[in-house]
């Protein structure tokens, strides 16, 4: 098992899914967590050393950047991207704000290599 | 009933030009082929005629998309196809899996709300980007079922029921022979906000 767990957090079990395969087609040994929401990311995650994270923007309950202060303060250290179909600059703002990248969805190969290879 | 000058008419279906244009990139992404555009088309009507329009073009079993947006303008943004198309869709978008028709069937919701949820939002994300203006954007809602249920049901929450700002724009992936729609239903209210709001950012007066 790699040291490296990824922590991918979208409503849609599609994105997910996605998300999932291209990361795991790059790194087949690292760890995914999923979760559909905020609280269930939150729950999930408590016991895990989370090195990189997915975060979808629009989600029942909190949303994405709520998450990801949340999440920034329990993994310091992880990479973390805001993918989102939602391409207001506010939220795109946000996200440099927070000093996370933002992928804009549709969720592609490319874009998931270009942000877990880096 | 309020009309549109003929300038806030182009303006509008110049907006949704733009928006859609960024919408369309988004879906071809996903179905890694080309997406043929409509011109855009946008008129003021009864309610009851729009559902008409948009039976007309989509027919009347359709499978929908649905999100609705708050700002200073507001509104419904539909994403619309035929019902019998909704499958070869989730195809186009899985290309890749070869996955058996009862995993297409249970991925079928799913997926398609996503596919609106990227097209909706890329589509009201390049809106307010033009505006300067933030919209916030309810989750997507998956319906599938005849027009008359689908906007019937809307109409119950509309605060003015009758005239409506109907915008649409038509799509086809030829490839996979696949017709949809997306269209944007404002109310007299929020149309006369968005008509201001053109004047206001093009410095036109009426």
């Amino acid at each position: 098992m790699s040291d490296n767990a990824i922590l991918i957090v979208d409503d849609s079990r599609l994105a997910r899914m996605v998300i999932k395969r291209y990361t795991l087609s790059v790194h087949p040994h690292w760890n995914v967590i999923e979760a559909s929401n905020g609280e269930e990311a939150l729950e999930k995650s408590q016991d895990e050393n989370i090195t990189w994270m997915t975060i979808d923007y629009n989600m029942p309950g909190m949303n994405g950047l709520t998450l990801i202060e949340k999440l920034r303060q329990r993994f310091p250290q992880a990479e973390i991207a805001l993918i989102t179909a939602n391409i207001q600059n506010n939220v795109r703002n946000q996200a440099e704000e927070l000093a996370v990248d933002f992928i804009q969805k549709p969720v592609t190969e490319e874009k998931i290599r270009a942000y877990i290879e880096r | 009933m309020l009309e549109l000058t003929e300038f806030q008419q182009d303006a509008v279906a110049e907006l949704l030009n733009i928006g859609m244009g960024t919408a369309a990139a988004s879906l071809s992404e996903m179905v890694k082929q080309k997406v043929d555009l409509s011109i855009p088309c946008v008129e003021i009507m009864l309610r009851r005629h729009a559902v008409e329009h948009i039976r007309d073009t989509v027919g009347n079993e359709v499978t929908a998309v649905k999100e609705t947006f708050k700002g200073t303008f507001w509104g419904d943004a539909f994403l619309l196809f035929p019902e019998s198309q909704s499958l070869e869709l989730v195809r186009a978008l899985l290309q890749e899996d070869a996955l058996p028709l009862d995993m297409l069937s249970e991925m079928e919701q799913e997926a398609l709300t996503e596919v609106g949820n990227i097209i909706l939002n890329a589509c009201l994300g390049s809106l307010a980007n033009i505006f300067e203006q933030s919209f916030h954007c309810d989750l997507p809602r998956y319906a599938q079922g005849s027009c008359d249920i689908i906007f019937n049901r809307n109409l119950a929450a509309t605060r003015s029921a009758d005239a409506v700002l109907l915008v649409r724009m038509n799509f086809s992936l030829k490839a996979n022979n696949i017709n949809g729609l997306l269209t944007l239903m404002m109310d007299v209210e929020s149309m006369q906000a968005l008509t201001d709001l053109i004047n206001t950012t093009f410095g036109m007066i009426d």
